[in-house]
């Protein structure tokens, strides 16, 4: 599902939106900084404060993800899944790994603290516009 | 036709796919063929990362690199080599855990970042409001190596099995580096770099290592030539010191105590011995009409002069009491009363001869009526040996027969050698002598029977003693001893005397 074309927008380079929706039924739009790329069917997010996105994802798994490729302008919308979240993996080590890279540079070493790497299901991805 | 089959089964764009992917495969092999071989002829770890660096411009257009290596203590990473940047930074450090290169030398894997301009910005607005809410002390923000704008870094671990060696970091003001595909064998080359980095530097340390064995070798041969040049230097001192203080005794004492058969402690015993005791006469009226300067030189040549008469013949100097000499015979070394009694009297003769010339000498030099002495000998049992405190000891003898010497000397005509009576009996059939005054002695209940000295008996008792004479006009050298023609020695003289003028015509009375 994701392929080669689609990478550039999984580098952070272009903040991403992410839509969530309460068991109510109120929708909640907010940017992060990346959307990363687990393989062809699965990206995740960073948990590090419990938010809106994460209250809304508790109720109701499903989400909505639109990332940029920084190199074309070309953007995807991607219909996700809450699948997992994993504390303990490669996955969360880099993801980790570069928030306190940033962190230590700005002088907030261990501030900032990764709490888990949640892992969603793509199921979908459309070019928008195509 | 083969050929022609295959193209038409395989889908002309898979095929053109499949073409790109193995010239791409061809080409990393190319490069990794070419890294690995150029970066192996060297053990040189900067030319070796320069070499990395130039490569890695050359093949993915990295134009802002750098290579880190990891400190021995693994806490911090230092600058080893860089590629494109205006200020090199060689040697500039970065703490493990610190910024993208830290972390990655921390948790040993790659990281890519992008946007990192925007991340830093984010950050700083979240700095700002923790700094603002809340009382959290924060590390000051650090100066990393590299761009100061830089948007995208790419660093990588560069392993030696599961060690780290250092850091290969790229970076950019654009925003994409390399992509994923990339990574794979940029990582093969950073290992490869590893390898060889880790080969020189192991070199070096063991370069190093050779050299601080060599320093130490060195320092330790210096140390050994400056202990054998300190003990030769302190040897020579010792040397120096000893032959002073060999001046301070007479060397029959000295030899005794340096040969250890002497010990320097407070002990005496009683001995039968044959004391000399000269005294000059007119002496302190001289120190009276003479210059310091004059009179030390007087004195000095009197004493050197007497001294070495009194050493040649064995006698022990006890001391000196200004003019006065104190010898003895019979102690630390005796060759018998006789003998030693013999040797005394045969010493104070040959000192009466020696003031002969010793006069004429300071006559000439303007000094009146000098060294006129008188000579007092006597034998009998005193105390010898080491006396005083434990701090300060001195070599002598005391007893009444050193009295009587001296009684005796003070009773001497000018010139003259008196004798007791009990020297006289030894030496009777040496010495020629003539009855003196009995003369009586504080501590001697009867007077003491003196004899004054004429001369030896045998007019040349001592025919081994060499004869040095040098005067204008004449200069002879006899040495008995070796000498083995005497005939002919008697013959040369009897020419040379035949030579000389009658003798009423004294050429030195007319002066």
């Amino acid at each position: 599902m994701i392929t080669e074309e689609h990478l550039p927008a999984l580098q952070g380079m272009f903040p991403s939106w992410i839509t969530t929706c309460s068991a109510a039924g109120e929708p909640n739009t907010t940017v992060i900084s990346q959307v990363w790329y687990v393989d062809e069917e699965h990206v995740a997010l960073s948990f590090q404060f419990f938010n809106k996105t994460k209250k809304n994802l508790v109720e109701n798994p499903n989400a909505f993800a639109t990332i940029v490729n920084p190199g074309t302008m070309a953007m995807y919308n991607l219909d996700l899944e809450f699948d997992h979240s994993e504390t303990d993996s490669e996955l969360f080590d880099d993801m980790d790994m570069k928030l306190e890279a940033i962190a230590s540079m700005s002088g907030m070493s261990g501030i900032f603290n990764l709490k888990a790497a949640d892992v969603y299901k793509v199921k979908s991805l459309k070019a928008l516009g195509s | 036709m083969p050929n022609d089959a295959f193209a038409s089964a395989v889908d002309q764009t898979q095929f053109d796919g499949l073409t790109k992917r193995l010239e791409r495969k061809t080409k990393e092999v190319e490069i990794i063929q070419q890294v690995s071989s150029q970066i192996n002829t060297t053990l040189d770890l900067e030319k070796i990362a320069k070499t990395m660096l130039n490569l890695m411009d050359e093949f993915f257009g990295f134009q802002y690199a750098m290579i880190l290596l990891l400190d021995e203590e693994d806490e911090a990473l230092s600058v080893l080599a860089t590629h494109g940047y205006e200020d090199d930074g060689l040697g500039a450090k970065v703490k493990v855990g610190m910024g993208v290169i830290g972390m990655v030398a921390k948790r040993r894997k790659l990281m890519r970042m992008a946007n990192l301009g925007q991340q830093r910005a984010y950050m700083q607005t979240i700095r700002q409001q923790v700094t603002k809410t809340t009382d959290t002390e924060l590390e000051d923000e650090v100066s990393l190596p590299g761009l100061a704008d830089v948007e995208s870094q790419v660093a990588i671990p560069m392993m030696l099995e599961d060690e780290l060696v250092g850091v290969f970091s790229v970076e950019s003001l654009g925003v994409n580096i390399f992509d994923k595909g990339d990574e794979l064998l940029i990582g093969i080359l950073a290992n490869q770099a590893a390898i060889a980095l880790q080969h020189a530097r192991l070199f070096q340390r063991e370069q190093q290592r050779l050299e601080e064995l060599n320093e130490a070798h060195r320092e330790l041969a210096d140390l050994n030539a400056n202990l054998e040049q300190k003990v030769e230097e302190r040897t020579a001192e010792l040397l120096e010191l000893s032959a002073k203080l060999a001046k301070y005794f007479s060397p029959q004492v000295y030899d005794s105590i340096f040969s250890g058969k002497l010990d320097v402690t407070i002990q005496t015993q009683r001995k039968s011995l044959t004391v000399f005791f000269s005294d000059l006469q007119g002496f302190t009226e001289l120190t009276e009409r003479l210059e310091p300067e004059v009179l030390t030189e007087l004195l000095t040549h009197y004493l050197t002069e007497m001294s070495e008469v009194a050493i040649r013949w064995g006698g022990t100097i006890d001391k000196f009491i200004g003019d006065a000499i104190l010898v003895f015979f019979g102690d630390p070394v005796s060759k018998g009363n006789r003998e030693d009694a013999v040797a005394c009297v045969s010493m104070a003769v040959e000192m009466l001869e020696r003031l002969e010339s010793l006069r004429s000498f300071w006559r000439e030099r303007g000094v009146a009526r000098p060294l006129n002495v008188r000579i007092g000998i006597h034998t009998g049992v005193c105390t010898v040996g080491n006396f005083g405190s434990e701090d300060r000891l001195d070599y002598t003898v005391i007893g009444n027969g050193v009295n009587l010497a001296s009684r005796l000397e003070s009773n001497s005509d000018l010139n003259q050698i008196l004798i007791s009576e009990d020297t006289y009996l030894l030496v009777k059939q040496h010495v020629r002598c003539e009855q003196g005054e009995a003369i009586s002695v504080k501590g001697v209940s009867h007077p003491v029977q003196t004899y004054k000295v004429i001369e030896l008996v045998n007019a040349s008792p001592r025919k081994d003693t060499k004869l040095e004479e040098d005067i204008p006009g004449l200069s002879l050298a006899l040495d008995p001893f070796s000498l083995e023609d005497h005939d002919a020695a008697r013959q040369l003289l009897s020419a040379a005397l035949k030579r000389l003028k009658p003798k009423e015509k004294k050429s030195r009375d007319k002066k």
